[in-house]
């Protein structure tokens, strides 16, 4: 960008500072000035047009430096950009594309997209069919994603949201897919552990981290999905399939409802302006399943909502709800049950991850979803304690399995042929008579030998493509199950 | 031309800045204050007493071409709120210049201002040595830098391409 003088001379036209209102500047002048529009001060700080006034321009600062009153400012012609390229990758940058690590020598592209775009019409648009892996058992089998999907990561705090998510971008990022994480108006302790937690696991170089503090500038805060949002959009460009996280927009709802007070929009319910709806939906519009230049590719987007006290109809969690293709719910009661993840199935939804599934996995979903609807309603028995009749004992047992089985230690992930293989394993029996926590330490054998032996690799996958049916599939397991366990006797416990 | 345009043409002429107009205003505030300190004081000797001998000329000035006597201090009263609210309304234009200017040339700025620009302005007058000379403008948001400092600069900026392209290879 250049000075302030350089933009006075060229465009000619000048404002004054008349009111500060914290992140709202409001000036005079500037007769010509457009919405969106940048505007430089001649203290070398920039902000963006937020709304004209007959008489102010109301301007949102994206510095947290003091800017006083009569203060002059100018316009620069331009919208508000940020830098876009494939050297983003494995960096952490802040809303307006510059590197958080001062420490680190950085080439910043040179290509810019600008931060507010248009969603793409439906012409651009194509049905989601690829699935999306997301290395969690619960959610791959019995709450599908696809790619293109918007799914809302919803819950109260501290109950594993953050853990499904990084451990969804590792699956991703192992299978060459480009993630962009959005960490909005987090600290930044909370950033740090982030991206440590990224750079141990390797998958940096295919990641952007975009970032934003709690001690930022209220602006810099409010763009920071924006900015996500547009450098997923570059990559969707170059037809890879994208992962967006929005961690979270509770927070930037509130960061946003404080530029509209502070701006003196109309309060509405708990106090968020009227537009917040709109500020979210049009940003949510902008993810999807494409057909680009490139070929198909999708930005898929996990937006994530704070709920207090488990109470899932709060505003803003249900405003995302109804723009988003489903919802993962993280229960605090299963939380405390000790269910990790504690997602809970039947409050979950997912709209369109069910068509991208195969026949197989379709029949495996449905066996689930109805077996735990079954499950849950034999618990209510349990209180009976020895009245109760084998079918219902086991019913329980077999209940109580298949919840172990979806018990997973943090960033394990497991590959979907896997999961298929051993939730079938699990169904036909083949750990009859044992306890749950041998059970357990099988099958983390058997995760284990998949990653390591070719063989055993070869064949889960040769299991999962062969058969197009569940029935098909237990009946091969019955011979094939025990041999792969067998053979994954000789790798140790991974505990 | 209607009252508030007539009252503001009569002073235009007396309060060419921003500088004189607040002090004008200041004085309308202390007029107005003592109308109120002492009972039964009239406006004759309030200006005696508390404002300027040019202020008071200027007062009287508005209060004969209204047709208001300075013993009727409601009427007096009115006029001069009214007064200081029009100055208050005035637009300013903002003027960057390079020396501080004599009252000659700030009387002369102002009739051409009010000819050439807009009429019934203030002007706030700046000293920027750093122009050369010349002046930079902003009136209703509106910037002009008619400087010595930018004419020389595109002089030199012209000369330095001329030179470049004479010297480089072809």
């Amino acid at each position: 960008m250049k000075d302030f003088s350089s933009y006075l001379n060229e465009i000619e036209e000048i404002g004054y500072v008349e009111q500060v209102a914290d992140a709202i500047i409001y000036a005079t002048g500037l007769p010509n000035v457009k919405p969106e529009e940048i505007v430089i001060f001649e203290t070398g700080d920039f902000g963006q047009v937020f709304s004209i006034e007959p008489e102010l321009v109301e301007i949102l600062i994206f510095s947290k430096n003091s800017i006083k009153p009569g203060t002059r400012l100018t316009r620069t012609n331009e919208i508000l950009k940020v830098p876009v390229g494939v050297e983003l990758l494995g960096k952490v940058i802040d809303s307006l594309g510059n590197s958080i690590e001062s420490t680190k020598p950085s080439k910043s592209p040179t290509f810019t997209m600008p931060v507010n775009s248009l969603p793409q019409g439906i012409t651009k648009r194509k049905a989601i069919t690829k699935t999306l892996e997301t290395g969690v058992l619960i959610v791959d089998m019995a709450i599908p994603l696809g790619h293109g999907q918007r799914e809302l990561i919803v819950g109260d705090r501290k109950t594993g949201k953050t853990s499904f998510l990084t451990r969804t971008i590792l699956n991703q990022t192992r299978h060459g897919n480009i993630c962009v994480y959005a960490a909005i108006g987090k600290k930044k302790l909370d950033v740090k552990k982030i991206e440590e937690f990224f750079q141990k696991q390797g998958v940096m170089e295919k990641m952007v981290i975009v970032a934003s503090g709690s001690e930022d500038a209220t602006g810099l805060i409010h763009l920071t999905p924006y900015t996500a949002m547009t450098i997923s959009e570059f990559f969707r460009d170059q037809g890879k399939d994208v992962l967006l996280v929005l961690d979270d927009l509770s927070t930037h709802a509130k960061f946003y409802r404080e530029l509209s007070l502070l701006g003196r929009r109309f309060p509405g319910r708990n106090s968020y302006p009227s537009d917040i709806f709109y500020t979210h939906a049009k940003l949510m519009e902008r993810a999807g399943n494409f057909i680009t230049d490139k070929g198909e590719a999708s930005i898929t987007c996990l937006p994530v909502a704070e709920t207090a006290q488990g109470d899932l109809s709060g505003y803003i969690e249900t405003n995302l709800m109804s723009m988003t293709d489903g919802h993962l719910y993280f229960d605090k009661d299963l939380f405390y049950l000790g269910r990790r993840p504690a997602i809970n199935p039947f409050l979950s939804v997912t709209r369109v991850g069910r068509q991208t599934q195969s026949n197989l996995r379709r029949e495996i979903n449905r066996e689930i979803i109805s077996f735990l609807n079954l499950y849950e309603k034999m618990q209510s028995f349990i209180h009976f304690g020895a009245e109760l009749n084998e079918n219902i004992r086991t019913t329980l047992l077999t209940g109580a399995r298949i919840i172990q089985f979806f018990s997973q230690y943090t960033n394990e992930v497991v590959p979907i042929n896997l999961q298929i293989v051993l939730f079938a394993m699990l169904w036909e029996n083949s750990w009859e008579n044992k306890e749950l926590i041998a059970i357990r330490e099988d099958m983390q054998r058997v995760i284990l030998a998949y990653s390591s032996d070719k063989k055993i690799q070869q064949l889960v996958d040769t299991l999962v493509e062969q058969n197009d049916s569940f029935n098909k599939l237990l009946r091969m397991i019955k011979t094939q199950g025990p041999q792969i366990l067998l053979s994954a006797q000789k790798y140790g416990n991974k505990t | 031309m209607n009252d508030k345009n007539k009252l503001i043409y009569e002073i235009s002429n007396d309060i060419r800045t921003v500088a004189e107009a607040d002090n004008f205003c200041s004085e309308i505030d202390v007029i107005l204050e003592n109308f109120y300190k002492v009972k039964n004081k009239n406006l004759e000797e309030v200006l005696l007493t508390s404002t300027g001998t040019s202020t008071s000329t200027l007062i009287k000035k508005i209060l004969s071409d209204n047709k208001i006597s300075l013993a009727d201090n409601a009427s007096c009263e009115k006029i001069l709120v009214q007064t200081r609210d029009e100055i208050k309304k005035m637009k300013i234009v903002k003027i960057t210049l390079a020396i501080d200017p004599s009252s000659e040339i700030i009387s002369h700025i102002s009739e051409w201002i009010n000819q050439n620009l807009e009429a019934n302005t203030l002007l706030d007058i700046d000293k920027d040595e750093e122009i050369l000379g010349g002046a930079v403008i902003s009136i209703n948001g509106r910037y002009k830098d008619f400087s010595l400092r930018k004419s020389l600069a595109e002089v030199f900026t012209k000369k330095k391409n001329e030179l470049i392209g004479s010297i480089s290879p072809k």
